[in-house]
């Protein structure tokens, strides 16, 4: 009967109004310093087997095909894509970008439990006592934790990711601190928990931290910030295309209803 | 000339009909805060000769080789999460995951998901149905009280309301293992029929409500296919209605 079709055409439509969400979620954010866009994957579901293939015929023969009826589609995983986003160069002393891999580490607090979390927003500011903070709410501080004195008048910080200052009365500047970046093997396995921030899970491994400029990691670029690489126009088009197969799914399940209304009034009295 | 068949079909509309309604109430509660959905039990109901003496030893050769029909089971509430919204709102909160927000009118206690609250003219929090008269409790079973003159509200996700910098109370969040003595009482609230209530640590999200858990692309293919087959079985019963007619009106006739 045309259950089946019905049942598909509904898998499909909430597959599609999933994608729907993600797609509203990458454009949400397109100005989201830091934001990585996501892109979700399809996979269809298991079939109804008919009929085997290949099954002998009566001349013992392989039969070529078989009889296979799929029953829909579902959301098989959402992926991370980590490619760079433009630079913003803002020309504040706290602001920093990462060229190349990497993230920043910072201790924030999440569902009760002081943790650390990673993130390539890089704009941070110095608090109260000193340390530098990332700009969200939450204020997560900066791993490994750095003081800046009070009395400095100028922050230099090295692509290497070296943090220096003058500080009043002294002619050179100082080192204060070192920005370490941290690097997945699988960072698309990473657990996004919003306000910018990613935390490690098994899938994309443990953290390999080092200064910037080594073991693959990239440089800390002062006075920039990375923007969202959400792209505009491949959103819209997924809008677009989005859009335009969950009305066709919305004809399947017209047409499956149409047959069974078609199927209960074959007899009338 | 058996017209067993006649109360099989009632039976199957019957049932095509009960799920209609529930699916109906579901659809009409899409956009509440906080809704669980309702599932449509359904049963086989079991031949003459099982039902009636538990056992085979009264069969009837021809009955026993026909089928019961079905019959309706009590309903179950879907109690999975729904999708976490923000909206922004200081007195919106969601919960993730399991627990249910305590309210209390002075004489009954009730359990709720709806996180949309409102203060009222004492300066109590309570929830927006129900006319205001339930209010929210806290942790220790006492109404949350809001100063007037206090700071901006803020709650935390470990459900700890602060107005300012002060804390004023901590949400109140309790749960049970048997949810099936959890039965709606309209108003979004919930009573525990019989459930021991234990207080958990909750994962609140402030700023946020819980929409509806029912699914409505799945709710409109299972509501097409009740419908056709409420259809189907109408036809059914219209064709052995027809036959009972051919064999009273034109086989039995006399003269």
């Amino acid at each position: 009967m045309a259950i089946t079709a019905l049942h598909a055409a509904a898998s499909g439509m909430r597959a599609l109004d999933e994608k729907l969400n993600v797609v509203a979620n990458n454009l949400a954010n397109i100005n989201t310093h830091g934001f990585k866009r996501s892109r979700v994957n399809f996979e269809d579901l298991l079939y109804q087997v008919k009929r085997e293939p290949g099954i002998p015929n009566a001349a013992d023969e392989p039969i070529p095909h078989g009889i296979l009826v799929g029953t829909g589609v579902k959301v098989s995983g959402t992926q991370l894509n980590f490619s760079p986003g433009a630079v913003d160069t803002t020309g504040r002393p706290y602001d920093l970008q990462i060229e190349g891999e990497g993230f920043f580490q910072v201790t924030t607090v999440h569902d009760g439990d002081e943790i650390t979390a990673y993130t390539r927003a890089g704009n941070f500011v110095r608090n109260a006592v000193g340390n530098m903070v990332l700009a969200n709410s939450g204020g997560a501080i900066l791993e490994p934790p750095i003081v800046i004195p009070d009395d400095a008048i100028e922050t230099s910080i090295g692509r290497n990711g070296e943090i220096r200052v003058r500080q009043q009365g002294a002619t050179t500047l100082n080192t204060v601190g070192q920005v370490e970046l941290a690097r997945f093997v699988n960072p698309e396995g990473l657990k996004q928990i919003g306000r910018n921030l990613y935390v490690e899970t098994d899938s994309s491994g443990t953290p390999v931290t080092a200064v910037p400029e080594t073991d693959g990691l990239g440089a800390t670029v002062q006075g920039a910030l990375e923007m969202s690489n959400v792209d505009p126009v491949r959103e819209l088009i997924d809008l677009i295309t989005t859009q335009r197969a969950f009305e066709l799914n919305s004809q399947a399940i017209q047409s499956a209803d149409e047959s069974l209304q078609i199927v209960s009034n074959l007899r009338r009295f | 000339m058996s017209s067993y068949g006649l109360w099989l079909s009632a039976a199957g509309m019957k049932v095509n009909q009960h799920r209609q309604t529930l699916l109906a109430n579901n659809m009409a509660n899409a956009n509440t805060t906080g809704f669980k959905h309702d599932l449509a039990i359904v049963s086989r109901r079991r031949i003459e000769s099982e039902s009636a003496s538990g056992g085979l030893s009264c069969a009837h050769p021809v009955l026993d080789d026909l089928p019961g029909g079905l019959s309706v089971r009590p309903t179950y509430h879907n109690f999975a999460q729904g999708p976490i919204e923000s909206t922004g709102k200081p007195l919106d909160i969601a919960i993730e995951g399991d627990g249910f927000f305590v309210v209390s009118d002075g004489t009954d206690t009730r359990y709720t998901r709806d996180g949309e609250f409102a203060i009222n003219e004492a300066g109590e929090l309570v929830l927006t149905s129900g006319n205001g008269r339930w209010k929210v409790l806290d942790d220790a079973g006492t109404p949350i009280v809001l100063d007037e003159t206090g700071g901006k509200l803020s709650v935390s996700e470990d459900g700890t309301i602060r107005q300012g910098r002060t804390v004023v109370a901590t949400l109140g969040l309790m749960t049970t293992e048997d949810k099936k003595s959890l039965r709606k009482v309209g108003e979004n609230l919930f009573e525990a029929k019989g459930a021991e209530m234990a207080s958990i640590d909750g994962n609140f999200r402030p700023e946020s409500r819980e929409g509806s858990n029912f699914d409505v692309m799945t709710g409109l293919a299972t509501m097409i296919e009740a419908q056709r087959a409420y259809q189907l079985n109408a036809t059914m019963l219209q064709l052995q209605d027809h036959l009972i007619g051919q064999a009273v009106g034109t086989v039995g006739r006399m003269a």
